[in-house]
């Protein structure tokens, strides 16, 4: 009888062929969903909480007097991932996805949190259930939970999952998807992460810290598996010494290297959202990074205050443009619009458009007014000017 | 073209710095050209900075174009007219010869050029973003650049501004030695106006300096390809590389540490006594000039540093590689160039109430056991993209190659490493500073300040882990 050996090539040559020849059928994710939309209600959803319901066009009103518990009781033949829920808030809302494990007591439910964010129209919060520890890719009861005095509009909820493929492929490309630059940048970069689905891959630098596995872990286990058959290999043919070690730190350059490809297509990925949004364009058109036009707008204003001491500037918030807006325009010194006996006539203004030139010339937010009337120097958009009290 | 005033704004500063080098190799020189003019570059800088500083707190100068100019036209003067009158006396000894490069495969040679084509398209990147780019990391609009604009503006050391909101912001990072942010004061004396591109565009000569000193700190001992993959690996490591090309002064420090344990290590493996004798002396220069670059340099590296060199003297005369009065010259040296530095600077910042910590003081910390500090450090340093391997790779080799690493002259790099690193967790685990490891601020940035150390060694020992599977093959093939 033969004998005979698997190479490792001929085993990854095989398996790469498995993975292609998979049904294309499993390209696809499998989903079970509920639409809320056009006024349906589906049976077997049920709420804790007494919460009241209103049916619209676009989906299920939800207002909540107490905390509630909206879900139901599922029997599925695919496993859960992702719980994607397409909905509409004005506020911030959060909310938990409530399980019930099978085989555990009927009232032991389990949670997770997540964050419902305002949206304006219908938002998605795709909730990828596989970082959750507890969770294991079954429930035979799944909910949302919403705290006391909420209002939410629900359209859709989808229990997803993605084949073994299609998980394959979302791994690679989620290796090869690239952070933005942040002023964080500067203390740490996250790096390659991995993630399995398409949902938690559009999500993965998108919070901070990424929800999803470093990428150095697969790494590791590579240059393990790199030293353990090194090590076996010497045992075996201590001849072959001289190869099998320089093997071995070829193995460990050639990662170094790729890593140093996967990190520099990162940094020449923040070069080309640079150049497309910042560099390629006129002044007036162009945005840097998070900060939109804060910098252009900081530069030209700098002119216009260089004959005060201080002016008052307003923002949505403190940092950073407070410090930037002195950077720009010292010696001349931002400060706050709580003025009292100082007679401070200049106003910066950026990103409030709840701060208006009323009917008599003064600066007005909400009905309160501000300043003395005054003219704007200059406008560059709504709520972002540059205003002088009259002498 | 504002970026043009860089190399004009560098000319006398390095001259200062190539005048000052040659005149403490004496008749020995011991720097190779590239290293040399790397060297002169960094060091001038520091060094007219400083002089500047002093003679503007005496009074003489004003941080204007004339005034800084002046400071670095009689500094040139005064080194020059001395280094005429020693080249007269002294017969300069030949440099020492570099190690073979023997001719790399084909397939080698390809991957390095490509390795080098790579690094060229990101440093052009870099370059691009730094000197094309606002302003964006607060240290740039809160510490580099404001306190350099303050300067340039007010004319003089102001140790206060007006942040805004009505407050002021004194201590802090005014405590910092202000080479950087008067050197940026300089260049933009020299344009006549604050140009942002050129005032950070010094940060990307600290950047190129990082790289070629750790090449040359390789040349001098391995051949060409390893020192250029040194070089290479310094440069691909994705947060140094970022550091390269904001204007932060964590790279500038570690050019700085990486000159002075460099010349200490080229002293410590030198073969012959006079030249060992250059590198001592150039070693102390590069430390009195580590005083004047951060706080961290005063009150971390320096202390470990003059450790090593006491070790190191001790070690060498024991070996009866120096003599009682080498030794003597040797500590006088140090002496009197750290102390020339040390002492105006200490003496100022306790004239002025200034913070010796890292813009946060250092005394009134309390001892307590702080949260989640191993795990922000075991993420930083092992699985994000910071440093690709660096710190597993040389943990194995430390491991590995251990009698290298500890007990050959490479000593002098590891032990640096290890008091640093190690040294400092305590810090991060028992004191308040643990937000700086928690919210991977100050310990990823003390990571930067080493990182130039770290890869040097790196490449040393699996240098010598290489070589000697090659020796062992060949034995074998022998057998």
């Amino acid at each position: 009888m033969y004998y005979g050996r698997v190479s490792p090539r001929h085993l990854l040559s095989i398996s790469l062929l498995a993975l292609l020849l998979l049904p294309c059928s499993a390209l696809s994710a499998t989903i079970t969903e509920w639409e809320f939309s056009d006024g349906v209600f589906h049976e077997g959803w049920e709420a804790g909480g007494n919460p009241s319901f209103e049916r619209r066009p676009d989906g299920l009103l939800i207002t909540t007097l107490a905390q509630t518990l909206f879900g139901r009781s599922i029997q599925l033949t695919h496993p859960i991932e992702v719980i994607a829920i397409d909905y509409m808030g004005y506020d911030p809302i959060e909310g938990w996805v409530y399980w019930h494990k099978p085989g555990d007591h009927p009232d032991d439910l389990l949670r997770a949190p997540f964050l419902f964010s305002p949206t304006e129209g219908i938002g998605t919060v795709n909730v990828d259930m596989t970082k959750y520890d507890k969770w294991k890719r079954n429930a035979d009861f799944v909910g949302i939970g919403l705290p006391e005095g909420s209002q939410l509009l629900i359209q859709r909820i989808r229990l997803m999952s993605w084949s073994p493929r299609e998980k394959l492929i979302e791994g690679l490309k989620s290796f090869w998807t690239f952070d933005v630059r942040r002023p964080s940048s500067v203390n740490f970069l996250w790096g390659p992460h991995i993630v399995w689905n398409p949902l938690a891959r559009e999500m993965m630098f998108r919070v901070s810290a990424p929800a999803a596995e470093s990428v150095n872990r697969y790494f590791y286990y590579v240059m393990a598996a790199g030293i353990a058959w090194a090590g076996l290999k010497i045992r075996k043919h201590p001849v072959s010494k001289k190869k099998t070690l320089t093997a071995l730190l070829t193995l460990m350059a050639v990662l170094w290297i790729f890593y140093d490809v996967r990190m520099g297509s990162e940094f020449f990925g923040y070069l080309q959202r640079d150049y497309r949004k910042y560099w390629s364009r006129p002044v007036g058109e162009r945005t840097f990074r998070e900060r939109s036009y804060f910098n252009d707008f900081a530069a030209a204003i700098a002119p216009m205050v260089q004959d005060r001491e201080e002016y008052i500037f307003v923002a949505t918030h403190r940092w950073p443009f407070l410090g930037l807006m002195r950077y720009y325009t010292y010696p001349s010194v931002p400060t706050h619009p709580f003025q009292e006996d100082r007679n401070i006539d200049t106003w910066v203004v950026y990103d409030r458009p709840d701060i208006i030139v009323n009917k008599q010339g003064e600066l007005e937010s909400e009905g309160a007014v501000l300043s003395s009337p005054g003219t704007v120097l200059h406008e560059f958009s709504e709520g972002t000017f540059i205003f002088r009290e009259q002498p | 073209m504002k970026l043009l005033l860089l190399p004009v704004g560098l000319l006398l500063p390095t001259v200062c710095g190539w005048l000052a080098l040659t005149l403490l190799e004496r008749d020995h020189p011991v720097l190779q050209s590239l290293e040399r003019w790397t060297l002169s570059t960094v060091f001038g800088l520091t060094l007219t900075m400083y002089l500047s500083f002093i003679t503007h707190i005496l009074g003489i100068i004003r941080f204007t174009f004339t005034g800084l100019l002046a400071v670095q036209i009689v500094t040139v003067l005064v080194l020059g007219l001395v280094w005429m009158r020693m080249r007269t006396l002294w017969t300069p000894s030949p440099l020492p010869t570099l190690p073979a490069s023997p001719r790399l495969p084909r397939a080698v040679k390809m991957v390095l050029i490509l390795l080098m084509v790579w690094t060229v398209l990101k440093l052009l990147g870099g370059f691009a973003v730094l000197t094309g780019t606002p302003p964006y990391e607060d240290d740039v609009f809160n510490n580099w650049n404001m306190r350099g604009k303050l300067f340039f503006l007010t004319q003089k050391l102001s140790l206060e501004y007006e942040a805004g909101n009505e407050a002021l912001s004194t201590g802090g990072v005014h405590s910092y030695p202000v080479t950087v942010p008067l050197t940026k004061t300089w260049l933009a004396s020299l344009a006549g106006e604050w140009d942002e591109g050129l005032v950070n565009s010094v940060h990307f000569v600290w950047f190129l300096a990082s790289l070629s000193l750790v090449y040359c700190t390789l040349r001098r001992r391995l051949s060409r390809a390893w020192a250029l993959i040194g070089a290479y690996g310094l440069c691909s490591l994705p947060l140094y590389f970022l550091h390269g090309t904001v204007a932060y002064a964590d790279v500038f420090l570690s050019v700085h540490i990486l000159a002075a344990i460099s010349l200490l290590y080229g002293a410590v493996q030198s073969t012959d006594r006079l030249r060992r004798l250059s590198f001592l002396r150039l070693s102390a220069l590069a430390m009195g000039l580590l005083v004047f670059t951060k706080n961290e340099g005063l009150l971390m590296y320096l202390p470990v540093l003059v450790l090593l060199v006491l070790v190191s003297l001790w070690f060498l005369r024991k070996s009866g590689k120096l003599e009682a009065r080498d030794i003597r010259s040797a500590l006088l040296h140090y002496i009197v160039l750290i102390g020339i530095v040390l002492i105006p600077w200490i003496l100022f910042k306790w004239f002025h109430h200034l913070n010796f910590g890292n813009a946060k003081p250092v005394s009134n910390l309390t001892i307590a056991w702080q949260q989640g500090v191993a795990n922000a450090i075991t993420i930083n340093t092992f699985f994000e993209g910071n440093w690709i391997f660096l710190f597993p790779f040389l943990l194995c080799m430390l491991c590995v190659r251990w009698k290298d690493a500890f007990r050959s002259e490479a000593v002098i790099m590891s032990a640096l490493l290890l008091i640093i690193l190690l040294g400092q967790l305590p810090l991060y685990f028992f004191t308040g500073l643990s937000t700086e490891a928690v919210n991977q601020t100050g310990y990823a940035r003390g990571l930067v300040q080493l990182a130039p150390v770290a890869i040097t060694l790196l490449v040393l020992l699996t240098n010598s882990w290489f070589s000697q599977i090659q020796l062992q093959g060949k034995d074998l093939q022998k057998n």
